[in-house]
């Protein structure tokens, strides 16, 4: 809403400047974008043109022009500039729009000593102007026209009351403590008698009046009206359109003028509109209906689209002498509806959209026929035409002092409420503790107490009120999975890793390589190609960061990312880990390329301190190298994949030679075990033996590792491998595997007891597997 | 020169020669091995009268003791000796770099957020995390946002099917949490996560970014509350000297609805290009809990009341830091974010 102080002052003497009122507003109201003049332009003023004389050699004029009493002359470019006009002036020294300096200067043979101006030229947008050239003034103006200031208001969408002119006087009228003033409308009837009938025949019309105006004369509006349309943002177009503007602004209620002989009979009917009815509104575009758009229509057709919309064929032209006047109140959701639909946002919808003051129709219509009839030199005929059908009774809301102080955390007294409610306009009595608050049309957004609460609130100053914490006592903690997130994610960290964010959203297609089975939620709209499905993977948004630095030639790169995998089941919370270029930060000293081994023994830490058991087997995932990569596995449930990226994949990113990881935390989670109870410290000293052994080349070192736990040798306490060898004097299809078999008695043990217990291990591992020990 | 005093001589002179530890091992078992010098000597005894035997076996017993620590230091100097020209083998440039191993980061997202959680879990609140995938009644409905509000535009969020989107907020992780509570029990909660709108992504859009929520429904919790803690949150982003202001404003969840700015820290409220020559940047919306809101979520709007507030984190990082573009989060480029050191 843009506030014209100038206007403002027609219901409010204010005492406060533009800027007071705007820092009020924002404190207590609305949020003020800013308070600007309405010319951005300094020394302006008025001035008759006297006379004009070409100049030899130029296309400029010389003019003659009185100005505050004396003549000066001024060199002009504009065309159309003639004398009789009344014109801005901008005299020697005004600063214009862009820090454009006005001095006197010699324009070849004549001094001009000031300029004439287009609005454009003194900071009005070419959207509000309709003419070429200089700026030529209708009618007597005001010298003070010249200097209003504009109020910009951002506005929220419950204060549909603050889109007029009057509503916003009452809320200055709050803040700066002056009462409002209506002035009364001086509207003589004529002779005529207004021969419209209405019928109302939807229930999304509430009201309906109308008005005929005869004889008047279109054409261009005074300054005055002008300038308060331009100051609200709103470009004038003759002397009938812009009073229904003007009404708008100024009391908020829409109104629409009808080409009276255009209209085919005298019984407006306002009804739904029918099933593939069309429409050619104002703006030439034929338009097809919906049976919940409303429709306002002479004996059959429509003549206006109701509250968004007038018809082309039916709208007031140069050659208008007969004007119907409408002033309706139409249902907020259905004008929204409609207005969406066709994409159709004016003025005029917004507030019907927002909801209008019930008790200003006829006011507005009155108004609004009084100053065309003024404006035109024609005559209002007697008798409004009216319909309604709704009349929304009177609201009164109760709340109690308690509540209020309760809510705001004050202890205000009674009379601290009345005086705001008084400051408000808003009539009230008082039961007891409570205050039974009448609500006015105009105030349609106050429902419930707790709107009256805030009225209270922000008129009291919320910088007032008390600061300090709720006295609620609770127990404040992160749950066990917060405490173990953040000691995985800070592990990793420690080991090098940087967290990423990527988006959620992705495409399905980059999901497939890393997933068993696809189960992608798709978005209806989605904006983009790259944004269509919520990632099943974290493997994809990791890689992609690997190829943002690769393409930078940061090309040792180590991140992870915990974030969710979504699919139609459920959303699961997810550890995805990337590892690209050399294992430690290069320095003089030589570093090796990432392996593996290197990326699993990351993981196998993590799930140490995850405690969940788990087991590698090979992994088939497609977008894995066929022979580095592994399913990790519970039981037979795959909770997560480790492996080196398939380059065919890899090649779609730019990248070469990428290890990843991937845990599902939420399922891992499941099978989570208790740390072991506490067992005293062996006090015998271990005793370690090495075993050799030739096996198959195949053989997976679990086979091995699960055959030593079989066995069930007494007191063997920790298997580690300690050599893996393959080459001479083994055969190709052979390798060895060095086992380290820690043995840890009661007492300590004699060599006769190991030497037991080892060969009663090589003797199973032989039985059951196909391997020969080394000597 | 006696028997003694030549043993010993020789054995001198012979334990000049050793260089090794083997010459020094055959050395000592030459003297003083089974078959050795000293055992020798030792046997002598026993043809000498009785009266020698006891200067003769202290005359033996000497040259052993003598043997014994001569070569013991001997070999102490001949062991320091070595570990003198090894070390001075080993010898390093200390000037080169040692071995690199800097630590990765916690994004500065998520060290923002966890900054808020232990504020709040300090203040006695617990950390509420909910579905990113949400229905439309707990992401609207249930927030006082009925089917027909603008709110709701199709256009405006990501809807999965006509009654499924991803959240625009975390304000259903509240509700959530209140009809857990079954109307009951107080409630103070944050509510940190991913939410998504369709926007375009600009320089201050991204259709994904970070949200903090707060709610606490109790008895008697009033706005006072609200402005207590609010101001703790700025201060303890911002900066302690930092001050709010509360502007009224609309939101439909919440009723009183407020804009809360936050002291400019970069000028510290004097009025710079950061804060638009103002002093107060705004960085969250507030108010009290909609009375709508409570009793859809099965509280009595007569018996409880309760605030609520949100903030963006990406607005509290750009602000902190900075930060001139809200891809640079969504980027992950390395040199950025390892510049938010904690």
């Amino acid at each position: 809403m843009k506030l014209s102080y100038q206007w403002l002052n027609e219901y409010l003497d204010c005492d406060a400047t533009p800027q007071e009122i705007g820092a009020l507003l924002t404190k207590h109201a609305q949020e003020v974008e800013g308070v600007r003049s309405l010319f951005d332009a300094s020394m302006i003023t008025f001035g008759d043109v006297l006379k004009t004389e070409p100049i030899e050699g130029s296309k400029n004029k010389k003019c003659e022009v009185l100005v505050g009493g004396s003549k000066r002359t001024i060199v002009c470019g504009a065309s159309n500039v003639a004398p009789g006009q009344k014109v801005i002036v901008a005299l020697p020294g005004a600063v214009l729009p862009g820090g454009k300096k006005i001095e006197v200067a010699q324009l070849g043979p004549v001094t001009s000593e000031g300029m004439i101006c287009s609005l454009s030229e003194i900071g009005i947008s070419p959207k509000f102007i309709q003419e070429e050239g200089i700026h030529v003034v209708q009618g007597d103006a005001d010298e003070a026209l010249l200097n209003d200031t504009v109020i910009e208001l951002d506005l929220t969408p419950n204060r549909m009351d603050l889109l007029s002119v009057l509503g916003c006087a009452y809320e200055v009228g709050a803040l700066i403590h002056k009462k409002v003033k209506i002035p009364t409308v001086n509207l003589t009837e004529s002779k005529t008698q207004n021969p419209y009938t209405i019928k109302i025949e939807t229930a999304d019309c509430h009201r309906y009046y109308g008005r005929l105006i005869e004889n008047i004369t279109i054409q261009e509006s005074p300054e005055w009206l002008k300038l308060r349309l331009m100051a609200a943002g709103i470009r004038p177009i003759n002397n009938v359109v812009d009073v229904t503007n003007y009404v708008m602004i100024d009391l908020g209620q829409p109104l629409h003028a009808f080409d009276d002989e255009t209209l085919t009979s005298k019984t407006i009917r306002v009804r739904n509109a029918l099933p593939k009815e069309t429409f050619t509104t104002l703006d030439g575009q034929k338009r097809t209906l919906q049976s919940h758009d409303i429709v306002i229509t002479d004996d059959h057709h429509p003549i206006a689209l109701g509250g968004v919309m007038g018809g082309l064929e039916t709208e007031v032209t140069a050659k208008t002498t007969r004007v119907f006047l409408e002033s309706a109140v139409f249902e907020p959701k259905t004008i929204s509806k409609t207005s969406r639909r066709l994409d159709l946002r004016s003025e005029s919808s917004m507030r019907f959209e927002r909801g209008v003051a019930t008790d200003r129709t006829l006011h507005a219509l009155d108004k609004a026929a009084a100053l065309i009839a003024s404006l035109g030199g024609g005559q209002v005929a007697a008798h409004v035409a009216a319909a309604e059908q709704k009349n929304a009774s009177p609201k009164t809301i109760s709340l109690s002092l308690s509540k209020i102080n309760q809510t705001l955390g004050l202890a205000l007294p009674e009379t601290a409420i009345e005086s705001i409610f008084n400051r408000l306009d808003l009539p009230f009595e008082k039961t007891n503790e409570t205050f039974n608050v009448h609500i006015p049309p105009r105030r349609i957004d106050l429902e419930i107490p707790a709107d009256l609460i805030e009225e209270i609130g922000r008129l009291y100053g919320y910088d007032e009120l008390p600061a300090h914490l709720p006295s609620t006592v609770s127990e404040g903690s992160l749950t066990p999975f917060q405490i173990k997130r953040r000691q995985l994610k800070t592990h990793l960290e420690s080991l090098g890793f940087h967290e990423v964010i990527t988006y959620s959203l992705t495409q399905e297609k980059k999901d497939l390589p890393f997933i068993k089975k696809s189960d992608p939620i798709t978005i209806l709209r989605p904006i983009n190609e790259e944004n269509q499905t919520l990632k099943q993977s974290t493997i994809p948004g990791l890689l992609d960061v690997l190829s943002y630095h690769q393409a930078r030639q940061l090309d040792d790169v180590k991140i992870y990312e915990w974030t969710k995998s979504y699919t139609h089941e459920n959303e699961e919370e997810y550890l995805g880990i990337a590892w690209v270029g050399r294992a430690n930060e290069p320095t003089w000293m030589k570093s090796q390329g990432v392996d593996f081994y290197q990326l699993k023994g990351v993981v196998e830490q993590l799930l140490k301190l995850l405690q969940v058991p788990v087991t590698y087997q090979p992994s088939t995932q497609a977008g894995f190298h066929p022979h580095q990569a592994a399913d990790i596995m519970i039981n037979t449930q795959v909770i997560g994949q480790i492996g080196q990226v398939h380059p065919l994949v890899l090649r779609d990113y730019d990248l070469e030679a990428v290890f990843v990881a991937e845990i599902n935390i939420t399922q891992a989670l499941k099978h989570r075990y208790e740390n072991s109870p506490y067992t005293p410290v062996s006090k015998v000293p271990f005793v370690t033996r090495d075993v050799a052994f030739t096996v198959p080349k195949e053989m997976a070192y679990d086979q091995l590792l699960n055959a030593v736990k079989d066995a069930s040798i007494d007191a063997l306490t920790k298997v580690e491998i300690i050599d893996v060898y393959e080459g001479k004097p083994l055969k190709d299809s052979e390798k060895s595997m060095t086992l380290r078999i820690y043995l840890t008695g009661e007492q300590t043990f004699k060599s006769e007891e190991i030497d037991e217990r080892m060969k009663t291990l090589t003797d199973y591992l032989k039985s059951v597997l196909h391997l020969t020990q080394r000597i | 020169m006696n028997e003694f005093e030549a043993i010993k001589k020789s054995f001198t002179d012979a334990l000049k020669k050793c260089q090794t530890d083997a010459e020094i091992a055959d050395l000592k078992a030459e003297y003083l091995g089974k078959t050795g010098h000293i055992t020798t000597l030792m046997q002598q005894m026993k043809d000498l009268p009785a009266e020698e035997k006891p200067k003769h076996g202290a005359n033996v017993n000497a040259v052993k003791v003598y043997i014994e620590q001569t070569l013991n230091t001997y070999k102490e100097d001949l062991y320091q000796k070595r570990l003198q020209e090894k070390m001075a083998a080993e010898k390093l440039d200390v000037t080169l770099p040692g071995t690199q191993s800097s630590p990765g980061i916690r994004h500065i997202l998520h060290q923002i957020v966890e900054e808020i959680e232990d504020l709040f879990v300090g203040l006695g609140y617990q950390i509420k995390e909910g579905p990113e995938v949400e229905s439309d009644e707990l992401n609207f409905e249930k927030l006082n946002l009925p089917a027909d509000h603008p709110a709701r535009d199709m256009q405006d969020s990501f809807y999965i099917d006509e009654h499924t989107l991803l959240r625009t907020h975390t304000s259903p992780v509240q509700v959530r949490t209140m009809l857990e509570m079954g109307g009951e029990k107080p409630v103070k909660i944050i509510c940190p996560g991913k939410v998504y709108r369709r926007d375009d992504d600009d320089a201050t859009h991204s259709h994904q970014f970070m949200q903090i929520e707060g709610l606490v429904v109790d008895e008697k919790t009033s706005m006072a509350d609200l402005k207590g803690t609010l101001l703790k949150m700025a201060q303890a982003m911002f900066g302690k000297d930092r001050t709010i202001r509360l502007r009224p404003s609309f939101f439909p969840f919440t009723e009183p609805s407020v804009e809360v700015d936050v002291s400019c820290h970069q000028c510290q409220g004097k009025g710079c290009s950061l804060c638009k020559h103002t002093g107060y940047i705004e960085i969250l919306g507030a108010g009290m809990v909609h009375p709508n809101v409570l009793k859809m979520s099965g509280y009595d709007p007569e018996k409880y009341q309760g605030f609520a507030f949100g903030i963006g984190v990406e607005r509290i990082a750009m602000l902190r830091h900075g930060i001139e573009d809200i891809r640079h989060f969504y980027t992950n480029d390395q040199r950025f974010l390892s510049q938010f050191k904690r």
